[in-house]
């Protein structure tokens, strides 16, 4: 038998209490008051007369004792909620929800993160009583909030200063996480997974009974669902905005939307919405060299009321352009040259390229431009190949050690974490005809077909250089063909001339930056600068525009925006125990002693 | 304030106590007596034979019979009342406490009394007799006596066939005894009330009972102390002992009662818990006539 209400320390304590308690009370109650009476003599005969025949009944006192003792231990048992089964203790791991739509509030002014938490003290302070707890938070990446304890006051701690997200909060993960700590657990220990959130995950534990405790009421929003900037590819240095704005109410909504460019208001529109209206604004023509671009609705109103936006973080929206940088490229190959490369080339307006035939090529010349590229040839010496940025297109033998023959060789694999493949897909490209490459201790494969490679990146402290075994025109490679081509083009020149950067589109709150060194100096959107190591900065759960080494980049939830809607809610908390609950056994039996007790002292049978 | 209230002496004012014939004494007074002689009742005719004064021929009866009819006539004489009143410790239970209604019972017998020049003697008694109160045969005796009874403290054991014996010895004459005592004496009370009637004495007794005595409603452990005695019994009460109490008093009552009526007395039941003027009337009223 297990208790679920109480410890069995507790149920321990309270029984003793109790026994002391009884056994006093009889003791009291078995010492003689004094009484005056006319005549003693009456009584003696009265007493004599109506000795029990019943054996048992001079044994009553004891008898009514030992009944009123057990009923109290009775119901000191229902006060702990036995249950059948056995004394295993259970392992509870809680995930509590703190993503964006946790912070919707409802018209008593609470958030759905404080009903969570009220549940949270709830499920904490039980599984305490029978096991161990650990709570796990659930942003946009999940952590531990709480470690493994048996102790809820550690609860609170935990707690102090718990926020939401402006991000939504990935529940899988967090779940699976959960999955991990029950894994864990003493062999032999009962398991559970609560999750406490405003929708149900679309995932189960797998290694426990998961229960989904469901907090909040529907809530009524106008939100900024997307806000893009970029610029113009027919206009340099002209930029354009796309901002999205929907009505998640039940009743008409109306706001002012400001698009601000630093603190310079470059677009203004009064906005007036039917339920679950979309509204698109466009700017065009703007001009910067550089924007940071924020978008907020002011003054909304729903069906009138000022104060009926229930939800803040989605009200405004974060986007940047980026500053306009130029690469200049010197482009070495013999004959015509080669149409597919300069046509990559070409096309990116950040770029500006030369061509030369070899014999024009020498080192203080190629000194002025960012990043050669070696078509099909080698200067002479080895010497040529150590500029800063170097691309070697199908290189003849020499300085870049050759293997075998490739024919219609298939990319089977490719380095995708490297920043020339970043977003760049190889799949189905084939290498008709080239070279495998040998690669040497500072060479990464960036991607191969089989056991040839078929490309390498070498990064030394003094310079970069990408090799390609094959030539960059139809009879060498489909690879010209694909739309992977400019892509990877555009990485390897900003890669080989040192200028690649953080990602420009938006990242969701909560959301990771890379960072382009190891130490970096980042910038947040209240205005606290940190000094960070080790190549990402995770602390982005607000939205906004952040700084690293200067360089802005926004944060912005607008995509993740929707409506406020909350799951199915749960019948009722299972936070019972699967063993089947005897309680009412333990009652009727109580009944049964105040019965039996009833009847023993209280009919006269004395 | 007196025993008794002007209520209570308006209500006995109104009454009369009725007694036996054969309990007067010789002395005249307002009560019929067995004597005949020239008393105002007719009662009966007899023979006449020679000796009898021959004014109480009915001549207008011998007309008729041709016979010689005596006339005779009741002659209405005083009584003795006696007035024994318990004055033993069990007396102090009850509330309120059964001395003070016995103290007041006495005194309506006594103002009857005195209202009809009868005799009157309040006789207190407990193991033995003690110092008894005579009262003038008028009303105007009767604040004394008052005052006398009210003054009386309890004390000491039951012991009614001493009490009685030592009674017999210094009572002589006839008359009306009015026991008024609990009875709550396990002994037998038979033998006293026997005696009493074969001295010619007409017996009345009065019973002050209390719920206490009657049906108490103590419960659990107890030390159960005698009032009178000081004895001490250790019981654990219950229904049943209760039951078994109520019914051994019953018995003992009963008792008591049939004794009383098996001497042609009157036995009549006066618990404290009623109004004084219930229990004068519960009390004198079936015996007694109106003034």
């Amino acid at each position: 038998m297990s208790f679920l209400g109480l410890p069995l320390a507790a149920v321990i304590g309270l029984a003793l209490s109790a026994l002391a308690a009884v056994v006093a009370l009889y003791l009291l109650k078995s010492t003689p008051r004094p009484q005056v009476v006319s005549n003693v003599d009456f009584w003696l005969r009265a007493v004599e007369q109506a000795k029990p025949s019943w054996i048992f009944s001079r044994r009553i006192p004891l008898l009514a004792m030992l009944l009123t003792l057990a009923a109290a231990l009775l119901l000191v048992l229902l006060a702990g909620d036995p249950r059948l089964g056995d004394e295993n203790a259970a392992t509870t791991v809680v995930v509590l929800d703190a993503g964006r739509t946790m912070a919707v509030r409802n018209a008593r002014g609470e958030r759905r993160l404080d009903q969570a938490l009220d549940l949270l003290g709830d499920v904490v302070a039980q599984s305490t009583r029978r096991g161990r707890v650990a709570v796990i938070r659930a942003g946009v990446r999940p952590s531990v909030l709480l470690p493994m304890t048996r102790d809820a006051h550690e609860l609170d701690a935990a707690i102090d200063g718990l926020s939401t997200e402006e991000g939504p909060s990935d529940l899988v993960a967090a779940v699976a996480l959960a999955d991990g700590v029950v894994a864990r657990r003493p062999s032999g220990d009962d398991a559970r997974v609560v999750v406490i959130s405003d929708r149900r995950p679309e995932t189960d534990a797998r290694r426990a009974p998961m229960t989904v405790l469901t907090v909040g009421e529907t809530g009524r929003s106008l939100a900024i669902v997307a806000l893009g900037a970029r610029r113009d590819p027919t206009a340099m240095g002209e930029y354009g905005v796309y901002c999205e704005v929907r009505s998640f109410a039940e009743k008409a909504a109306a706001a002012r939307l400001v698009i601000r460019d630093r603190d310079e208001v470059i677009a203004e529109e009064d906005l007036a919405l039917d339920p679950g209206e979309r509204v698109v604004h466009r700017v065009r023509g703007l001009s910067s060299d550089a924007s940071e671009i924020t978008a907020r609705l002011e003054d909304v109103a729903i069906d009138g009321r000022s104060d009926a936006d229930e939800l803040a973080s989605d009200d405004a929206a974060y986007a940047v352009i980026e500053p306009l940088t130029h690469t200049r490229v010197l482009v070495v190959s013999p004959g015509e040259g080669n149409r597919y490369l300069e046509a990559v080339l070409g096309v990116n307006p950040s770029i500006s390229f030369e061509r030369v035939e070899p014999g024009a090529w020498d080192r203080a010349r190629a000194a002025g431009f960012d990043v050669v590229i070696f078509d099909r040839v080698l200067p002479p010496g080895a010497e040529g190949v150590n500029h800063a940025g170097a691309m070697l297109v199908s290189p003849p033998e020499g300085p870049v050690k050759l293997g075998g023959a490739v024919r219609d060789a298939r990319v089977t694999a490719a380095l995708a974490s490297h920043p020339v493949l970043d977003e760049v897909s190889l799949d189905g490209v084939t290498v008709r005809a080239g070279r495998a490459l040998v690669t040497e201790p500072e060479d990464r494969a960036l991607f191969r077909a089989g056991r040839d490679v078929l490309a390498t990146a070498r990064d030394t402290a003094s310079a970069r250089r990408v090799t390609l075994g094959f030539a960059l025109d139809t009879g060498a490679t489909d690879l010209v063909l694909h739309e992977a081509f400019p892509l990877m083009m555009h990485n390897a020149v900003v890669w080989l001339a040192n200028q690649e950067s953080l990602p420009l589109s938006a990242r969701r709150p909560g959301e990771p930056l890379r960072l382009p060194g190891r130490l970096a100096i980042v910038g947040l959107p209240g205005g606290e600068v940190r000094d960070v190591r080790g190549g990402a900065f995770f602390d982005t759960g607000v939205a906004g525009i952040y700084r690293v080494n200067d360089r802005p980049l926004a944060v912005s939830g607008a995509e993740v925006a929707g409506p406020l809607e909350v799951g199915p809610a749960t019948a009722a908390p299972a936070f019972a125990a699967a063993e089947p609950p005897i309680s009412l056994v333990v009652a009727l039996v109580l009944l049964a002693l105040l019965a039996a007790e009833w009847v023993l002292l209280n009919r006269g049978r004395v | 304030m007196g025993l008794l209230d002007r209520a209570a002496k308006r209500l006995l004012e109104q009454l009369h106590l009725n007694v036996r014939p054969q309990a007067t004494d010789v002395g005249q007074g307002g009560h019929r007596s067995r004597a005949r002689a020239t008393g105002l009742e007719f009662a009966d005719h007899r023979m006449y034979v020679p000796g009898d004064d021959i004014r109480h021929i009915d001549w207008k009866a011998f007309a008729r019979h041709r016979q010689l009819l005596l006339k005779t006539f009741e002659e209405e004489r005083d009584i003795y009342i006696y007035v024994l009143l318990d004055l033993s410790l069990s007396m102090t239970r009850g509330e309120p406490p059964k001395l003070d209604v016995a103290k007041a019972l006495a005194a309506a017998f006594a103002y009857l009394g005195m209202k009809q020049f009868d005799r009157v003697r309040v006789i207190p008694f407990a193991s033995a007799l003690g110092r008894e109160q005579a009262a003038a045969r008028s009303k105007t005796g009767f604040p004394q006596l008052e005052k006398a009874l009210a003054g009386l403290e309890p004390g000491g054991v039951t012991d009614f066939a001493a009490a009685t014996r030592a009674f017999a010895e210094r009572h002589t004459r006839r008359g009306l005894v009015v026991v008024v005592s609990d009875l709550m004496e396990a002994s037998d009370w038979g033998e006293s009330f026997r005696m009493l009637g074969r001295l010619g004495h007409e017996l009345w007794v009065v019973r002050v009972s209390c719920r206490e005595d009657e049906r108490p409603d103590f419960r659990g452990e107890l030390e159960l102390r005698d009032a009178e005695r000081g004895t001490t019994v250790r019981v654990r009460l219950g229904a049943g002992v209760l039951d078994a109490y109520a019914r051994e008093v019953r018995a003992h009552v009963d008792r008591c009662a049939e004794a009383c009526r098996k001497v042609g007395g009157r036995f009549v039941e006066a618990p404290v818990e009623q109004p004084v003027d219930v229990l004068l009337r519960a009390v004198l009223a079936p015996s007694a006539r109106a003034a």
